[in-house]
């Protein structure tokens, strides 16, 4: 669904946020993204969902080159940035039926999503809002509602879990073990390795833009716990 | 008093740091370039002032000279109160002051002097120079100079003072309503039109008072009384007046900060619904990004008052050519119909009208800052799978929407009024149509070239970009292409002509700037 391959991003200035970094995100995976701040995480989602041009390497989403096809690309995906900024001056529901316009979602489907999440989310009453009085929370959750309105295949969050409340985060995480059971793919990044451990059937670990372990989560921890093999991880690489 | 101290300093380092570019070695040129501005700005006023001053002088009225240079600063103060007041109130920092171990009273002085700082030196420039050429040309009275300066210092309350009286009505519009925005705008545009009535009304006063000598001249200074009472406050120094001036200027001030100190820190409380039925209403892609960028441009006063300037002007005009006619017009510039060669009116006249009502849009365009205000949140435009060239039409078509029917609708008057035929008028409406197009496309490339995008507040962007100076400076280009080729080429044909050749350079330049969106300009937005 998702492959990275040899990917390096060097900033203006000559910051090396990301080096050499490969991953490949398979469909059904639920794939953590882990690494402490400013490790490149960041870089790497935003260089995945084509809003990074980056210098050396290649991203493919279905096959589709990222670089060459952006357009074909952001078609499969939905991306949640870690600070959802939104346009203040739309309403709720007017965000999500802008979204729900460029991928030509019909009336009924639009209809049917966005009640079904905004009721999870209890943000049905706050729909009518417009988003300038929105709290952070509430902007992530409607980010993440436009973000499946339009039935992605693969679904990209940075921090997904940052700023929600605990229903919040529970909700989210049903949503996701969902959304992979149908076979869709999901790439996010976090620094809470808990949720990392038990939510993942795959991660990799990120220090200072390079790769220090990827793979099934049993075969990275074996016995330990996760956190034991981060810091072990960490403090060697 | 320590801490008050160390949050004055903050406000002065952020408004500098907010001038800084990122790239380093701009902090220094950016300050030089600050610095050789106010000092180019305060040369020319001072010398105006004095130069002013001796006129004045010879025309036995110098009073007039206090009174003059009075008006400005409050007209300028006024303004710059206005453009602050759309702002919120007490920016973005209250929250984080208030949970500092500082006193609200301190923190909410802080913000006040820091203003004051600000607001002064051109207060200053403006009306100190004034006052010194008064003294020392006209009226050698110790006296003077020290209530003039004394009003120095009490002139710049009175843009803070606005600023906190408006700034308040407008944050308690948008707890109330949903179209606050709206209301502000137009809100602003009356108070901005006001202005230049008075602007207006006082030039024409000051005209007859060099011809009424000294004492029509203070009698028409009487006839504005609160001015009246700081002129005299100055010039003769009575203790009635003094105190009118102080009560003037002190009690929206006190009012004003007041009303802020109330304000300040408390969370906005913005409008809220409580609706609950939803539309779900689809249209296409090209639609919403349209639907989305008009929704953004009327969501922000101070967007809306820079670009419907233009034209607003362009429909008063043509309603006014409409309503008296060119006759009138043309007298008031000093141009009788008599100097007018035969068969003016069908030729000489509506070109020129053509060309003035042309400039009226050129000089402001939505499209010029219309990335830019993207700011933050650009990813949104760039993580969707939408083509950037139908972002850019999106973008283009806000400024048509605003310039070309109220451009039309002019054209068509001026047509009507003059009886031009129909198909004069038709070529004139194809031309105008044309410009706003290539000016539509012109501001996203300029804006392609200066783009600003980590900005605090819409105003930085709006007023202070960049790519709205190069865009004006573009637009003067545009918009002496009519004068030139009327020049140039065709004293003596007519104005169909004129027309057309506008026209096609119009059509040619449009070309040249889609072709360079569609493949440089599309490079350049996924760069950003
Ligand atoms: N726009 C930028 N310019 C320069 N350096 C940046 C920029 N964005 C991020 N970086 C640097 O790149 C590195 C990786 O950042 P990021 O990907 O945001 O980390 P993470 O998301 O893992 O916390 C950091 O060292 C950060 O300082
Ligand atoms: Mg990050």
């Amino acid at each position: 669904m998702l492959t990275i391959e040899h990917l390096n991003k060097t900033y203006p200035g000559g910051k090396v946020a990301v080096r050499d970094l490969s991953i490949t995100v398979e469909d059904g995976d639920l794939f953590g993204f882990i690494g402490h701040n400013g490790a490149g995480k960041t870089t790497t989602i935003k260089a995945s969902v084509g809003i990074l041009p980056f210098e050396s390497g290649s991203i493919h989403i279905d096959g589709h080159s990222v670089a060459k096809d952006p357009v074909t690309c952001k078609k499969l995906l939905a991306y949640l940035p870690d600070d959802p900024q939104l346009y203040d001056a739309l309403t709720g529901i007017q965000y999500i039926n802008f979204i729900a316009d460029i991928f030509r979602v019909s009336s009924e489907d639009r209809r049917q999503r966005t009640m079904k999440y905004a009721e999870m989310f209890e943000l049905d009453g706050s729909l009518n809002t417009p988003i300038s009085s929105f709290s952070h929370g509430m902007k992530q959750k409607l980010a993440l509602i436009s973000a499946l309105i339009h039935t992605p295949r693969l679904l990209i969050l940075d921090e997904p879990f940052v700023g929600l409340d605990p229903k919040a985060a529970f909700t989210v995480k049903t949503i996701m073990k969902e959304f992979c059971a149908e076979g869709n793919a999901i790439f996010f990044s976090t620094h809470v390795l808990e949720v990392a451990e038990k939510l993942c059937n795959k991660i990799a670990i990120i220090k200072n833009g390079e790769l220090i372990a990827c793979g099934p989560i049993d075969e990275i921890r074996g016995r330990q716990s996760l956190e034991e093999v981060f810091l072990e991880l960490t403090e060697n690489a | 008093m320590r801490n008050f101290g160390i949050l004055v300093r903050t406000n002065l380092r952020i408004f500098i740091g907010s001038l800084k570019n990122k790239r380093k070695g701009r902090y220094v040129a950016t300050g030089i370039l600050l610095g050789f501005g106010l000092l180019v700005l305060g040369l020319s006023l001072a010398f105006q002032a004095v130069s002013q001053m001796f006129l004045l002088r010879d025309a036995g009225i110098p009073d007039v000279g206090i009174f003059m240079s009075l008006v400005s600063a409050l007209m300028l103060g006024g303004l710059f109160g206005l453009m602050r007041s759309l702002n919120a109130p007490g920016g973005r920092d209250g929250e984080l002051l208030l949970s500092l171990p500082v006193r609200r009273t301190t923190a909410v002085l802080s913000k006040v002097v820091s203003q004051y700082i600000f607001d002064a030196p051109l207060m200053f420039m403006i009306f100190l120079p004034s006052v010194i050429s008064y003294f020392v040309l006209a009226n050698p009275d110790p006296g003077v100079l020290l209530r003039g300066i004394f009003l120095c210092f009490l002139l710049p309350l009175f843009p803070i003072a606005l600023a906190y009286l408006l700034g308040s009505a407008v944050y308690k519009l948008t707890q109330k309503f949903k179209m606050a925005s709206l209301f502000s705008t137009a809100l602003m545009m009356l108070l901005i039109f006001g202005y230049m009535g008075v602007n207006f009304l006082s030039s024409s006063i000051l005209a007859k008072v060099t011809d009424n000598g000294p004492a029509g001249a203070s009698q028409t200074i009487e006839r504005v009384p609160p001015l009246a009472w700081l002129t005299n406050f100055v010039v003769r120094g009575d203790v009635l007046p003094f105190f009118l001036s102080l009560a003037m200027i002190l009690l929206p001030f006190i009012a004003g900060v007041f009303l802020f100190s109330f304000q300040f820190g408390r969370p906005v409380a913005r409008y809220r619904s409580g609706r609950r039925d939803v539309i779900f209403k689809s249209r296409s892609p090209r639609r919403a990004l349209y639907g989305k960028e008009i929704r953004r441009y009327l969501g922000c006063p101070i967007y809306v008052i820079n670009t419907a300037f233009g034209p607003v002007f362009m429909l008063g005009l043509s309603i006014v050519l409409l309503v008296m006619g060119p006759e009138k017009i043309l007298a008031g510039v000093d141009i009788p119909m008599t100097d007018l060669p035969a068969g003016a009116m069908t030729g000489l006249v509506p070109a020129i009208l053509f060309a003035i009502i042309s400039f009226m849009p050129a000089v402001t365009s939505t499209s010029s800052v219309a990335i830019s205000l993207e700011g933050q949140k650009l990813w949104i435009l760039r993580a969707h799978p939408v083509r950037t060239e139908d972002i850019f039409t999106a973008k283009a078509m806000v400024n048509m929407t605003v310039m070309a029917p109220a451009f039309v609708l002019s054209l068509i008057l001026v047509g009507i009024r003059l009886s031009l035929s129909p198909i004069l008028v038709l070529g004139m409406c194809f031309s105008g149509v044309l410009q706003c197009a290539l000016l539509s496309s012109l501001g996203l490339v300029i804006n392609l070239f200066y783009p600003k995008l980590d900005w605090e507040n819409e105003t930085q962007v709006v007023k202070q970009s960049m790519s709205v100076i190069v865009n004006m400076v573009a637009g003067l280009f545009v918009s002496a292409v009519p004068f030139v080729i009327f020049f140039v080429a065709m004293s003596d044909s007519s104005t169909g002509i004129l027309v057309l050749l506008c026209a096609l350079v119009y059509a040619i330049l449009f070309a040249g700037s889609s072709i360079f969106l569609k493949t440089a300009g599309k490079r350049m937005f996924l760069r950003l």
